[in-house]
Parts: structure tokens; C-alpha cells; sequence
């Protein structure tokens, strides 16, 4: 029995000292304040609201961030509305491609299914994020004291323009869309879809207060065109006054931007997409990493020559090219492949880049524009032969004939349409738009979709949008 | 030795009851017999005796007890007047225990003195307790280490006392003879009569009986037969017999109500793990338990945390989870250095983990050194790995005739570009089978582990090491590996009242994975691999024409894209424990985790189409998870009148920090320079970071009042960094009561039958903080964003609300416990209701708001009730032959029982109220239309059209298929045969899942094969058939689409799989005690050996056909003690 037997090598002195540190220690954790405890540090790769709003620096970044999502799409790298889906998409909807990728085949036939992802996900999310990031900037510049005032101007009215811009294209895909104009998630979650003419009566108002705020040059970019400026928010404000049928407005704000003397046609129509060509109004900056190009460039450009197409121009639309027009000659390529040639769209030449020798950024708004703007306005409001002034000029530009002083108004408008197809052809979903304002849509597209019908003039809301907010209602003719 | 019997016949004249001289008389007798054996008094016992019968008088059961044992009666014949008879059945039976039963309800009590038993009337004792002593002595394991806290008892009076550190008791009082019990849990009760010899010292043996068997709860052990809670234990035998690197997959079907799902066939890859239904409404969390190795939690911070379906990616959180989806923690254990893994299900049990432990708890117990002779062991095994099941697919000629007839259908010509497939790009002459090109290969998996135990009574060690490798079953090489080493120390000081414990493991693992091209619904005709020059084949998919549709096609370059994740793995605890007076404890554990994983996975230019002009890319990922949490705890135990009173109080402090890196180089222009981060032309990073602190203070109070009420009292109150100001501190209870009433004394007639019988209930909370850091603030960040015009660009990444708080779960439980025969049969049945409101949810935001979600609590109510079975069937247990059945089953309901606001939720079009979760919410497939060849679906509101409608509001789509199993869980069989053990081991489970058709819905599209189901198709009208017309068309309302939204694509998705094998033969000592081998045996170990389902599809469980499905693996090896 060795139950007392000790062995020496530790013995533990049980000292009064050590039981009372011991217990004190342990009360001190058990009573003592746990405040302390749960409290963290801010985190580390994220900084808080406050912050982002505290200096000039930051609040800029929080503007860049929605070009730079806009352009390369941010955390998602990917083709979105902003960076080429809306010519894409737009232009098989329409009668302009044709898809040979076959990724695309719900916007070739225009039966679109409510839970498709692109339409949710590169339009509907991609433009809602986009707007967040606007309202945000709009919010907290006003509650900020640490954001100088010329820097709160700026970004204002940068939020505002880029807010307008996003709401137009919903609208036009969409139709009825939730104006959200805050950032408050718990106001917002359960509103229901505001009438069309209300959100034009938003983008006005964003786009007037952007002209007022914003300085009418590039020098915050150094020349560069990547940042909108009034005149940027002058052109939009004229493309929605078109849209709203304010032909007066149209007029004015399309000559603003002519009468500017910032921009000009250019001869060489193989520059018109280049970056900060004199024709452009306002680009996105192409990043310099992936393919070191257009998004849109890299899409629809083939691997090579000879290689199966990608996209091509419909039958339709290259017979609407009159003989001689330069655009044919420069904006339109082909591939040859298994001996038969497939025309695309050549706006954008660079498939794949250079890194570091970034030559085409994307262009959102183009000076030709204004004109066909202002001669459609000019055209409703019957200053027939100043219409047709506006519309020369473009056609001129492309070495194609003046039309005849003949013409009448109806003529003039018809001359107008088809004249905005050829020079906006797959460029973001104009000839779409334009089918849908004026009324052709159905006239146009019957012959060549089987089962059209006029509930696809709109895109269906999308069913995970539905199914978290049950106050949104869905398009006619989708599930 | 003296053996005598003092019997007086009934009937003579001197009744020793009338006699108080004869009774002084026989105390002196027993006096004098104590003195004569005094010195073997302590190791006489163990004598068993098995007796069975009806009705017997109790002078027939000590006659055949002294037959059996040798033992001696000292008793006066009188006792047997007013004696009932005695019906019952030993077997192998303790004598003390054989005597109590015997005795019980008879108003006798007996003592045994060496090798004699006294019989004696109880109230002779009590009238007149005679002389006492004062008893002292110490109690042992079976290594020679006291035994702290290990309950004396008087048997006559229920007094009793608990022994110190040292394992040392002192009784006053003790009348002589008495019998004094001996309890400690996890050990045999021992008896001892009482003696004026000097101090004693007891050894006890652990319990063979599972009920008394050591099982490991919260903050110290208990047994089944004491515990108020519902723990299932799995031990270590049971988790080595499985050839598994997991050892979470080892307790697939093992514990009743805890569904473990492979999500994929990697052996590293994450492991669904569900207790007792889901309980949030929330699809992105998942429901992994809070897991605690040797007392430290593995805790990491979510920050691209998984899924309800996929489970927790693990300690990979920079969204660069690999083929495998991630890496289940638990793979950087391994499972030979586990002792025991616990199951807390309760209240009861978990409440005491307070906000962590809402999913349930595991806790996992590594294995210690225990005292002796030092021992060395060897173990090694290998095996082969490979798939079971194969799906039959159209051949090549199939095939074609279905694309050439869907291009038909509708009414097209077979295009030149698009069709490539049939329009001779592609050889149409060609036949692949590409679930065997895929994953037909044969893995290897290979197990070395080796150990070293051994120690004194003051200080004991284990060291193990060990190395795992299970190679892959994909055509492209792979491998996950593991190497492992543990270390644990105990030391004790000599007076015993100190004691240190550090328990470590070490963990390095490789896993080296290509991603399983998602391709078994490739073309049966589609071109190679690889070319004739083993490059991969995109010229030959493009064909004479080079089509670059074709070529885009090849889904292969993965198999060129390695995926390497290293981890290294720590996991370290040290208990320190000081005895500040007798029953009282102070100490503190100090446990540390850490975790480093590192990934790469690189994309080089020649894993892509060359015709592309591509470039290189390489992914690096880092993680970090560091993890200390300190709990300090005092434990008081007391003998509280005739209960024996356990207190413990502790506070808890936690602190988690995970960072995780995620850099993206591209542009390569060599595959030389792809390793070199700094020689990328763009590197684009991801970084996340999450701190995590946490404190609490907890308490537990458990009374046990002869073991036979038992009270269990448990609170505690949490703060968690994870909630805004004021938000921070929740509080958590729980009440467990149990009532043994086999103890009761009018019942122990029955124990001859009802050898135990528990009724135990619980009821607590226990709460969720499970939400991911900062949420209750916006955030903005640079992560993943490109700069813009020279400016940074800062996106917003979190949605803030400072507004959400704890999540409660409340649960009640209820369980009845019955040992039948001797316990040879367990049986457990217990009833819960767990609810769950208040739900801490990511919120579903319309993004239209800008977010998708918010972390928010959820109005919803959701209820998870069910019943648990498990039973235990000793059936035949001869000298030679044994076996014995285990069986357990689930059955778990789970409601949303309530949601204010329903309809105005993001929940209106997906759940529907009073139905479970899992749901789907679908139309109703009424089959193909024989007129029309078109699906149909019941128009459930007569409106003469189909409306699936997303919001709730329109109800054709309000049939649900539940997904949730209805019950499932296991049965095992152990046969041993002298030295041969052969285990099965089954698990089941019923349920309904999708079945091929979801993802292969649309019969006739390009490139994408078919099982031969669509073989029974529609042709023209009058057609009764399964498939509807072939066609190209994706996307087609009212048929092919509608399809897969309703439920004519799921199926009974219910098996039965023999999930473990294990045959196991010990050579007999005789032949090894030569070789100077303690044991030795060879053994042969399988999974997934037969699977028993109607399920059309390769496997019942993942139920997918994109992911590598689970496999089947023999294993065989030897195993060394020395």
C-alpha cells in the first residue's frame, strides 16, 4: 500500500498567496466588465462609411468605383450592360446580329424567361449596383463636413449624371422600374415599380443639377475623357428630352453641345473609337489588365480571320448600307469561314491588347449623336430644312450624298431612323430603343421572330427581384 | 483455508432473534473472521456468478451462489421467515451485485468478509449498529492514479464522502461490517466491508457495461447511466474501422439524429453536417456544429462561409475553394490519435457552450497515455479506391438519331457552324464512355501510423505519428495527404493536488486536385483528350473546319489547371488544475489553434486554346486562423445530504483572427514564369479579414441524490464582437432532470428484468451568433477593384444594421432509457422539440436596393421535432462466440411554424407556412401530353394556364416536394469469434431527391448526352411516353422549362448503403509472446461495399453529375503492440 508514499520530484507549496491570486483571478474574469473583451478592432481590408466620407481622396475613390465597376465590373469581372451586353443583347433582340456563339439564344429568338441570369444579373443588378453607389455619394457628400466644397460639387454632380445614365437603360429595357434614390435598405426593400414618366422626370432632374454642378472640361482627368463633365450630362439630358418627345428641349440641349466648340466629326472614321478621340463626349477607361481591350471589342471580334463567327450583321441591316457609305468600309469586318463570309461589327478593333499600350476606351456618349438628336427634334417641330442640315452633316461625313430638299416631314423622319441604325448600329441597343419610341418595333420584327409579341417590347423583371420583394409586379406576358 | 458454516435449522428452540447473547455472539464470530482474513480482504472480489429461475427461494440462490464461487453463508435460519422468493437471471453477475438484487425488498442486508457473506436482518443492523471505525482509504484506476472526487458510501445509512486529489477518503462511524460502496464514473461500483485494519486502497476497473462507460460531456464526463442530457459517444475502435480520412464521415449513421452528407467524392472535401433538422431559413448558412477538439473550438471567421447545401468550405475563406469546394476542417484531424468523438444534442448538454451551440456540439477527444509498461504500436494499411456506380448514357448512334431528330422537330436544317456535333465536325463514328475517361481510375490509399505510450502514476505521455494518402480516382493524377503527430503530457504532483495536461497535434496536408470537368453529358462522339502528342486536343475538337464553337466546347483545360492546398494545422490545449481544499478545484485550460493554408492553382497558356492567343494565369491563396481562448474554472464537489452536489463555475475568452489573401496574376505570356508572382504583367488581390472575440461567464450546478435523482442546473451569459453597441450580451440557460427508477426500491423486483430504467426531460436555450464580423456597420473596400483614371476605386461591400441581435434556439427534450436483461439490451427513445425564432439571417434584399442581402433577424419561426431510436442487443455472448446489433433511427419533422407578414417576405414564393424548409415549391407533372408530346402540370387553380408564379401569390406552384430525410441512421452487427471480429455496419436513409432530369433536362441539344430513360420519347400523337418530343430548344415555356420546376424531376432518392466492412483477426498471445509482441492483427477494412436504392443516377447522396461521386474502398493492414 503505497497511498502516502511521495515521490519528490515536484511538490506543489500550497501557499495562502497562490490560492488567493488564483481566486482573484478568476473573479476578476468572472465578475469583471466583458466590455473590453467582445471590442475589436476596425477591420483591416475594409474601412468604414465614415471614413470613405472623411476626405477628398476617399470620397473620390467612392465615384471611381462606379466607372471602374461600370468599365471591368469591379469584383465580377465580366460583360455587363455598362461594357457591351446592351449591344450585344439589344442588337439580337432587335434585327441587328445574329448569334453564332449560341450563348445568347433567349435575346436571338426575343423570349427572354423571367429567371434569366443575364438579364438579372449584367442589366438589372449591374445598374441597380451602380446606382447604390450613386445614392451613396449623393448622401453622404451632404452629411459630410470633411469633403471640401469644390469636391462635393464635383461628385454630386458626377453621382447624379452616372444615377440617370443607369435609370435610362432600365427604364428602356424595363419599363416601369423602383426609383431608388436611397440607401436605406429598409425603406427600400419592399417598393414597388414607379411609373416610366416618373423615372424621365428623375433623370431631368439629375441631369440638370449635374450640368450646374459640373465644371464643361476634362481637366480633373488630365484631358482625358473618363469622367463625365456637363457636357456629358447636356448630351444625355438631350437623349432623354428625345425620348420624353421634348422636342424644344431635344433641340436646345443637342445644340448646347454642338455650339461647345469641344468636339468635333471626324474625318477618319477608324478614330472615332479610339480613347479620347475629339468625337467622343464621354468613354470608359479600359483597364489595363485581361484582354487589354473593350469588352465589347473582345466579344464580338472572331479569333482570327478564317475562325467560325461570333456575331454577325444581319442580312437586313447590311442591306440597309447604302453603296459607298465609309462606315460599311470601316465599321463593319468579316470572317471566312468554310468559304462563306460573315460581316460583324468593327467599331472597336482591338480583340486582344497590349498591356501598357491601351489604345480604345468605350464610348458611352458620341458628339454625332446630337446631331440626329437635334435633327429629329428639329424634324417634329418642322424646321424641316435645319433637320436636314444635322442630318447631312453625318452623312456626310461618311461620304454618302445630301438628301433631297424635297423631303417632307415624314420623309425626313423616316430618312432620320434609318440613318440612326446605320450610324449606331450595335452600339447600345439605339436601334432597339428606336423601334421601341417609335412605335415599329412590332411592324419590324413579326416578319423575322416567330411568336413575337408586343409584351417583349419589354424584358421580364427578374424572378429572384420578385421573389424577395413580393410588391414588385411583372411585365405583361411573363410568369 | 477454513471454511464453516453456521446454520441453525428452523424449528430448534434458540431463534437467534430472540437471543441478543447469541447475536453478540455472531458480531464477535464476524469479529473473529475478519480478523483471521483480514489481509486479502481487498482482493477477493470479483467473483460472478449466472444463475437463472423462477420463483426460487432465497436459500436455493446462496446454495448455488456458494457452489458457483466457493464462497461461504453465515447466516441463522430464521432470516428466511416472511423471505419471498426470488425470480431471476444472472449472468457473469458481480456476487455484491448478485446479493443486493437478491436481497432486495426483503428486508435483509448482507456483508461480505473475504470469502464469507453474512446474512442478517436489516433492522438487527440498524437497532443496533454495534461498534464503529472510522475507515480510511485511498481509491485507484486501474493504472495506480488516484481517483479524485470518486464517491464512498455506507450502504446502510447512505452516508457518504468523496475522496481528495490524492484519491484518499476518511468515514467516521462506519459500523463494522458495513458495507461501503465505491463509485466513480466511467468505473465498476466496488464493495468493501468494514474493518478495523487500517487504511485501505481500491483499485477500480473501468466499466465494461456500456451505461457506466466514461463519456465525455462539456467541461468534464459522465456516463449514460448518470447523464441528464443526450450525448452519443463513438469510440475510437468504431472510427478506425473505417477507411476514412475524415473522421466526420466515420460517423456517418453512427449517431442517432446526425445526418452526415458527403458533398463530393475529394477526400478532403467539406462534409454536410445537420443535427436534428435545419433550423435556419437562411440558405447561406450552414449548419455545421460547433466542433471542440481537446477543448478548443474551431472556430474561424465566415467570410465566404459556404452554404446550407455545400457545408462550411472550412478554414478556406478567400473564395478560392478548389475542385473540391473546400476543405472540411475536420480533415487536419486524424482519426487514429481520436479517443472518442461526443455528440451533445440537448439543451441540457450544450447549453452550458451557450450562443455557440444552437447546431449541436461535437467534441472531440485525442488519446492520452495511461500509466504501465511502456507501449509501442505499429499500424498500416492499404487499399484501393474506386467508383461503384455508373450512369447508362446514350451510345454514340443513340445519340446522334436524338440531335438528328430534335434539328428535325424543329422544323431546322442541321447548321454548319453550330451543330458541330452532327454536322461532321466531329467524327460521328467515335464512342466514348466519359464516365469511365473521367473517373474510372483506381485510387490508392495508404495509412502508416505508429505510437508510443506509457508513464507512471505522477506523469503519463502518448506520441503518435502518422501518414494518410488516398490518391484520386480521376484520370489526371491527384492526391490528398496528411501527415500527423500528437503529443500528450500529464503530470501530477506528488501530493497530487496540481496537475498539468497539454495535449498537441500537429497536421500537415497536401491536397493536389484537378477539377472534374463537369462532362459526363459530353457527346458519346466527342473527340479525345488529348492529341497523339499528349496535348490537350482543341485542334482536334475543332475539326477539318476548325470551328471555334467546337473547340470552345472542350471542357479539359482543367485537367491541366493543378489545384495544390497545403495546410498546416495546430492544435494545442494545456489544462492546468489545482485542489485548493478537499473538493474543491481550481483551474484554467489554455488551448491555442492555427491554421495556415496555402493554394495555388495555375492556368497555364497550354491548358487553353492556343487559337485564343492566351495568356497565363495563376491564383494564389493564403489563410490564417488563429484561435486562443483561456477558461478559467473553479469546480466544487460536495456530499449534500445523501446527493452528491457538483459545482462548476468558469468564464470563457476567446479571441479568432482569420486573414485570408487571394492573388490573381494574369497575363503570362510563358508557362515558364507562371509560378512567379512578381513576374505577372497584373495582379489583381482579394483580401478578407475577420476578427472575432468572444467572452462569457458560465455556470453548472448538478445534484445527484443516490444516484437516482439527478438535477442538472446550467446558465451562462455571452458577449460576442459580432453585434453592435448594446447588442453585444446574450444569456443562455438550460434545466435537465433525470430519474433512475430502476433505483427505487419497490421496484428492484423487477430488476431481473429491467435491470435500468432512466426517464429523463430538458429544456434550454442555446443561441447563434453566427452572423460574420462587422456586419453592423457599412463597409467600403478596394477588394477585387480596379483602379480607375488613377484613382483608387473604394466599392461598398457591407450592408450595415446596427440592429440585429442573439439568435434563440430553444429546445426540450424528453427520453426514456431502458437496460433490459442485465443491460445486455439498451434501448434509448427520445422526443425534442427544438424551435428556433428570432433567426440571425443574411436577409434576401432585392438588389435593387444595391446589396443582396443584410445579416438581420428574421421573424420566422421554425420548429424541428422528432424522435430518436437507438438500441443495443447483446444477443449471444458465449466464452467463444459473441454478437451483438446496434441499431439507431431518426425521424425528424421540421415546420415553419410561423412568419408574421408572410406574404410581403422574400420567402412568400419559396416556403410556405406549417411545411418544412427544404421544400421545393413546385408545379405538378402530370406527364406527356400523348396528343401534343408536350409536358402537362395540373393547373391547380383552373385558369387554363400553367403560372409559376415567384411571389406566392398565384397557386400552381404550390405542390412541395420535401428534400429533408424522412428518417435515417444505421444498423452494425459485431460478430467475434475467439479471435476473429467481423463488423457490418449499414446506413439508411429515406428521402426524395432530384434525379437525373434536372440536369440533363432539355433532350436533344447540342452536345449534351442523355441517359437511356429518353429513349422512351414522343414520337407522334397517340405516343404514351416518359420523355417528351426531342428538341434543340432550350428554351421552350410550358415544356422543357416547366419541367425541371415541377416535381416529375425528383424521385425517391432513399438507399441503404453497407457503409463499413471490417474483418479483424488477433493472433493469439501464445504465438506472440515469443516474438516479444504484445498483439498483433490483421485486418481488412471496406466502405461502400453494396448500395441499395432505386435512385436512377450515379450516387443517392450527392446527387449530382458534375462532382466526382463518393467511391468504394478496400483496405487491408496489420496492426503491432509491443
Amino acid at each position: 500500500m503505497e497511498f502516502n508514499t511521495t515521490y519528490k520530484l515536484f511538490t506543489w507549496k500550497c501557499q495562502p498567496g497562490i490560492k488567493c491570486i488564483a481566486l482573484t483571478l478568476l473573479l476578476t474574469v468572472v465578475l469583471g466588465s466583458c466590455n473590453k473583451m467582445v471590442q475589436i478592432p476596425q477591420p483591416i481590408n475594409t474601412i468604414t462609411l465614415a471614413k470613405t466620407f472623411a476626405n477628398d481622396a476617399n470620397a473620390t475613390s467612392a465615384i471611381t468605383a462606379i466607372y471602374s465597376d461600370m468599365s471591368f465590373g469591379g469584383n465580377a469581372a465580366s460583360i455587363r450592360f455598362s461594357n457591351g451586353l446592351t449591344s450585344l443583347c439589344a442588337g439580337l433582340y432587335a434585327d441587328e446580329l445574329i448569334d453564332y456563339t449560341y450563348a445568347y439564344p433567349q435575346f436571338q429568338s426575343s423570349v427572354i424567361l423571367p429567371d434569366d441570369v443575364n438579364v438579372s444579373g449584367a442589366f438589372w443588378n449591374a445598374a441597380y449596383y451602380d446606382i447604390y453607389m450613386a445614392n451613396a455619394v449623393i448622401e453622404n457628400l451632404q452629411a459630410s463636413t470633411k469633403v471640401s466644397a469644390a469636391t462635393k460639387k464635383q461628385l454630386t454632380g458626377e453621382a447624379k449624371f452616372l444615377r440617370a445614365f443607369c435609370y435610362f437603360y432600365l427604364v428602356n429595357l424595363f419599363g416601369d422600374v423602383p426609383l431608388v434614390t436611397i440607401t436605406d435598405w429598409n425603406k427600400i426593400k419592399l417598393m414597388s415599380r414607379s411609373p416610366a414618366t416618373d423615372i424621365y422626370k428623375q433623370m431631368v432632374e439629375d441631369l440638370q443639377d449635374a450640368q450646374n454642378l459640373l465644371p464643361g472640361d476634362y481637366a480633373i482627368t488630365n484631358g482625358e475623357k473618363i469622367r463625365a463633365n456637363s457636357w456629358a450630362a447636356t448630351a444625355l439630358l438631350a437623349r432623354v428630352y428625345l425620348f420624353q418627345k421634348n422636342w424644344s428641349g431635344a433641340e436646345d440641349q443637342a445644340s448646347a453641345v454642338i455650339n461647345s466648340g469641344k468636339f468635333n466629326l471626324l474625318t477618319d472614321l477608324a478614330g472615332v473609337f479610339q480613347m479620347n478621340s475629339d468625337e467622343t463626349i464621354l468613354q470608359l477607361q479600359t483597364i489595363d489588365a485581361g484582354y487589354y481591350a473593350t469588352e465589347e471589342g473582345n466579344n464580338f471580334i472572331p479569333d482570327d480571320p478564317n475562325s467560325s463567327p461570333r456575331f454577325s450583321l444581319t442580312d437586313q441591316l447590311l442591306a440597309d448600307f447604302e453603296p459607298g457609305d465609309q462606315r460599311r468600309l470601316t465599321w463593319v469586318d468579316s470572317t471566312n469561314f468554310d468559304g462563306t463570309y460573315y460581316y460583324y461589327p468593327g467599331k472597336y478593333k482591338v480583340k486582344i491588347g497590349t498591356p501598357g499600350s491601351i489604345s480604345e476606351y468605350y464610348t458611352l456618349l458620341r458628339y454625332s449623336e446630337q446631331f440626329l438628336i437635334r435633327a429629329e427634334a428639329r424634324a417634329q417641330l418642322n424646321k424641316l430644312d435645319q433637320a436636314l442640315l444635322d442630318v447631312d452633316t453625318i452623312r456626310s461625313r461618311a461620304l454618302l450624298p445630301v438628301l433631297p430638299a424635297s423631303l417632307n416631314q415624314s420623309d425626313i423622319l423616316t430618312a432620320i431612323a434609318k440613318e440612326r441604325r446605320i450610324e449606331f448600329f450595335a452600339e447600345w441597343g439605339h436601334r432597339w430603343f428606336d423601334l421601341k419610341r417609335t412605335g415599329q418595333a412590332g411592324n419590324v420584327l413579326t416578319p423575322l421572330k416567330s411568336g413575337w409579341t408586343s409584351n417583349a417590347e419589354l424584358w421580364p423583371i427578374p424572378v429572384s427581384e420578385r421573389v424577395r420583394d413580393p410588391n414588385l409586379t411583372q411585365n405583361n406576358g411573363y410568369f | 483455508m477454513l471454511f464453516f458454516t453456521i446454520c441453525r435449522r428452523p424449528g430448534t428452540k434458540n431463534s437467534i432473534k430472540a437471543s441478543p447473547q447469541l447475536l453478540r455472539t455472531m458480531k464477535l464470530t464476524t469479529l473473529f473472521l475478519i480478523a483471521v482474513y483480514m489481509n486479502a480482504w481487498a482482493t477477493g472480489f470479483g467473483q460472478k456468478v449466472t444463475i437463472s429461475g423462477k420463483d426460487l427461494p432465497l436459500e436455493k440462490v446462496f446454495t448455488i451462489i456458494k457452489k458457483q464461487t466457493g464462497y461461504v453463508f453465515f447466516y441463522d435460519y430464521s432470516i428466511f421467515q416472511g423471505t419471498k422468493n426470488v425470480t431471476v437471471n444472472f449472468r457473469n453477475l458481480e456476487i455484491e451485485e448478485a446479493m443486493i438484487v437478491c436481497l432486495q425488498g426483503q428486508n435483509l442486508d448482507f456483508s461480505i468478509t473475504n470469502k464469507t457473506i453474512s446474512v442478517v436482518r436489516k433492522n438487527e443492523i440498524l437497532q443496533d449498529p454495534g461498534p464503529t471505525i472510522e475507515i480510511k482509504g485511498v481509491i485507484l484506476n486501474e493504472g495506480g492514479q488516484p481517483l479524485e472526487g470518486a464517491s464512498v458510501t455506507i450502504k446502510q445509512s447512505n452516508r457518504s464522502t468523496l475522496t481528495n486529489a490524492k484519491g484518499e477518503f476518511t468515514l467516521n462511524h462506519v459500523p463494522v461490517g458495513g458495507m461501503l460502496v465505491i463509485s466513480y464514473v466511467g468505473y465498476v461500483n466496488k464493495f468493501l466491508v468494514a474493518k478495523d485494519n487500517g487504511p485501505v486502497s481500491i483499485h477500480l476497473t473501468p466499466a465494461v457495461n456500456q451505461l457506466d462507460q466514461a463519456v465525455v460531456q462539456a467541461y468534464g464526463t459522465t456516463s449514460q447511466r448518470l447523464t441528464t442530457g443526450n450525448i452519443v459517444k463513438v469510440t475510437s475502435e468504431e472510427i478506425q474501422r473505417q477507411p476514412v480520412m475524415n473522421p466526420l464521415l466515420a460517423l456517418q449513421g453512427k449517431v442517432t439524429g446526425l445526418d452526415v452528407t458527403m458533398t463530393n467524392g475529394y477526400a478532403s472535401a467539406p462534409v454536410k453536417v445537420e443535427l436534428r433538422g435545419r433550423s435556419s431559413i437562411n440558405q447561406f448558412f450552414h449548419s455545421d456544429p460547433l466542433y471542440i477538439i481537446d477543448g478548443v473550438p474551431l472556430t474561424f471567421v465566415g467570410l465566404n462561409d459556404g452554404s446550407y447545401v455545400g457545408g462550411s468550405p472550412g478554414y478556406i475563406q478567400n473564395g478560392l475553394s478548389g475542385p473540391a469546394g473546400g476543405q472540411s476542417p475536420l480533415f487536419n484531424i486524424n482519426p487514429s490519435d481520436i479517443e472518442s468523438i461526443e455528440v451533445l444534442k440537448d439543451a441540457d448538454a450544450t447549453a452550458i457552450y451557450g450562443s455557440r451551440g444552437a447546431n449541436g456540439v461535437i467534441l472531440i477527444t485525442t488519446k492520452k497515455g495511461k500509466p504501465g509498461k511502456s507501449q509501442f504500436s505499429l499500424r498500416a494499411l492499404e487499399g484501393v479506391t474506386h467508383v461503384t456506380r455508373y450512369f447508362s448514357m446514350l451510345n454514340t448512334p443513340q445519340y446522334l438519331a436524338m440531335r438528328k431528330q430534335a434539328v428535325l422537330n424543329d422544323v431546322k436544317n442541321i447548321d454548319p457552324v453550330a451543330d458541330y456535333d452532327i454536322n461532321e465536325t466531329w467524327d460521328t463514328t467515335r464512342y466514348t464512355n466519359w464516365e469511365k475517361a473521367l473517373f474510372g481510375g483506381t485510387g490508392r490509399t495508404t495509412n502508416v501510423e505508429a505510437g508510443l505510450s506509457g508513464g507512471n502514476a505522477q506523469t503519463t505521455f502518448r506520441l503518435s505519428a502518422g501518414y494518410n494518402r488516398t490518391t484520386n480516382i480521376m484520370t489526371t493524377n491527384g492526391a490528398d495527404q496528411r501527415s500527423s503527430a500528437s503529443l500528450s503530457l500529464t503530470h501530477k504532483s506528488a501530493d497530487q493536488r496540481f496537475s498539468a495536461t497539454l495535449s498537441t497535434g500537429y497536421t500537415i496536408t497536401k491536397s493536389d486536385l484537378a477539377e472534374l470537368p463537369g462532362t459526363v453529358t459530353l457527346a458519346p462522339n466527342a473527340p479525345a483528350i488529348y492529341d497523339s502528342a499528349g496535348n490537350l486536343n482543341f485542334a482536334g475538337w475543332g475539326g477539318s473546319k476548325n470551328n471555334s464553337n467546337a473547340r470552345g466546347a472542350f471542357p479539359f483545360g482543367v485537367l491541366k489547371q493543378q489545384y495544390v492546398a497545403k495546410t498546416n494545422f495546430i492544435n494545442s490545449n494545456l489544462l492546468l488544475s489545482y485542489q485548493i481544499f478537499k473538493g474543491l478545484v481550481v483551474s484554467s485550460t489554455f488551448g491555442y489553434n492555427n491554421a495556415l493554408l496555402s493554394q495555388s492553382r495555375l492556368t497555364p497558356i497550354s491548358s487553353k486554346d492556343p487559337a485564343s492567343s492566351p495568356t497565363g494565369s495563376a491564383d494564389w491563396g493564403n489563410n490564417t486562423n488563429a484561435n486562443w481562448i483561456i477558461e478559467p474554472q473553479l469546480n466544487y464537489n460536495t456530499v449534500l445530504s445523501k446527493g452528491k452536489l457538483s459545482v462548476l463555475l468558469g468564464s470563457s475568452i476567446q479571441r479568432t483572427q482569420t486573414d485570408a489573401l487571394r492573388i490573381n496574376g494574369s497575363g503570362y505570356g510563358s508557362d515558364d514564369l507562371l509560378g512567379t508572382l512578381s513576374a505577372a504583367p497584373t495582379l489583381t488581390t482579394y483580401q478578407y479579414s475577420g476578427q472575432y472575440r468572444y467572452a462569457a461567464v458560465f455556470g453548472r450546478i448538478t445534484y445527484n441524490w443516490e444516484n437516482k435523482y439527478l438535477v442538472n442546473l446550467n446558465a451562462r451569459r455571452d458577449g460576442s464582437s459580432r453585434f453592435g453597441e448594446g447588442k453585444q450580451y446574450g444569456s443562455f440557460g438550460s434545466v435537465g432532470a433525470a430519474w433512475i427508477f430502476t433505483e427505487e426500491n419497490w421496484f428492484k423486483r423487477f430488476a431481473h428484468i429491467l435491470s435500468f430504467g432512466k426517464l429523463r426531460a430538458s429544456y434550454g436555450t442555446t443561441g447563434s451568433d453566427a452572423i460574420g464580423d462587422y456586419q453592423y456597420f457599412t463597409q467600403y473596400s478596394s477588394v477585387g477593384t480596379y483602379p480607375y483614371g488613377g484613382d483608387q476605386s473604394l466599392i461598398p461591400t457591407v450592408q450595415g444594421n446596427p440592429n440585429f441581435q442573439w439568435q434563440v434556439n430553444k429546445k426540450l427534450e424528453a427520453a426514456l432509457n431502458l437496460g433490459f436483461l442485465g443491460d445486455r439490451i439498451n434501448i434509448q427513445i427520445a422526443y425534442y422539440r427544438d424551435r428556433c425564432g428570432n433567426q440571425l439571417i443574411d436577409y434576401p434584399l432585392p438588389l435593387f436596393s444595391g446589396f443582396p442581402t443584410v445579416a438581420a433577424n428574421s421573424s420566422a419561426l421554425v420548429e424541428n421535432t422528432g424522435m430518436e431510436y437507438t438500441a443495443s442487443f447483446k444477443i449471444m455472448q458465449l466464452k467463444k462466440f459473441s454478437w451483438s446489433v446496434d441499431f439507431n433511427m431518426a425521424v425528424n419533422r421540421n415546420k415553419l411554424v410561423s412568419y408574421p407578414d408572410f406574404n410581403l417576405s422574400p420567402y412568400a414564393g419559396t416556403l410556405v407556412i406549417g411545411k418544412p424548409l427544404n421544400i421545393q415549391r413546385l408545379l405538378h407533372y402530370t406527364g406527356v401530353d400523348p396528343l401534343t408530346g408536350a409536358y402537362t402540370f395540373y393547373d391547380k387553380d383552373h385558369n387554363g394556364q400553367i403560372t409559376y408564379d415567384y411571389t406566392g401569390l398565384t397557386p400552381d406552384d404550390t405542390y412541395s416536394v420535401d428534400l429533408s430525410p424522412k428518417f435515417f441512421g444505421g444498423v452494425g452487427f459485431n460478430f467475434n469469434y475467439q479471435s476473429l471480429h467481423l463488423s457490418l455496419f449499414f446506413n439508411y436513409k429515406k428521402q426524395t431527391g432530384l434525379n437525373a432530369m434536372k440536369s440533363l433536362r432539355y433532350p436533344g441539344t447540342i452536345n449534351a448526352n442523355q441517359p437511356v430513360d429518353v429513349l422512351d420519347h414522343w414520337r407522334t400523337p397517340g405516343d404514351v411516353a416518359r420523355f417528351s418530343a426531342f428538341t434543340t430548344k432550350r428554351f421552350v415555356q410550358n415544356n422543357n422549362y416547366f419541367s425541371s420546376q415541377s416535381d416529375g424531376v425528383y424521385t425517391d432518392a432513399s438507399f441503404i448503403r453497407l457503409s463499413n466492412v471490417s474483418l479483424s483477426y488477433n493472433f493469439p498471445s501464445s504465438l506472440l509472446g515469443k516474438a516479444k509482441i504484445q498483439s498483433c492483427s490483421v485486418f481488412l477494412n471496406a466502405n461502400n461495399l453494396l448500395l441499395i436504392t432505386n435512385y436512377k443516377g450515379i450516387d443517392p447522396e450527392t446527387q449530382n453529375f458534375s462532382g466526382l461521386p463518393p467511391t468504394r474502398t478496400i483496405v487491408g493492414g496489420l496492426s503491432f503492440n509491443f
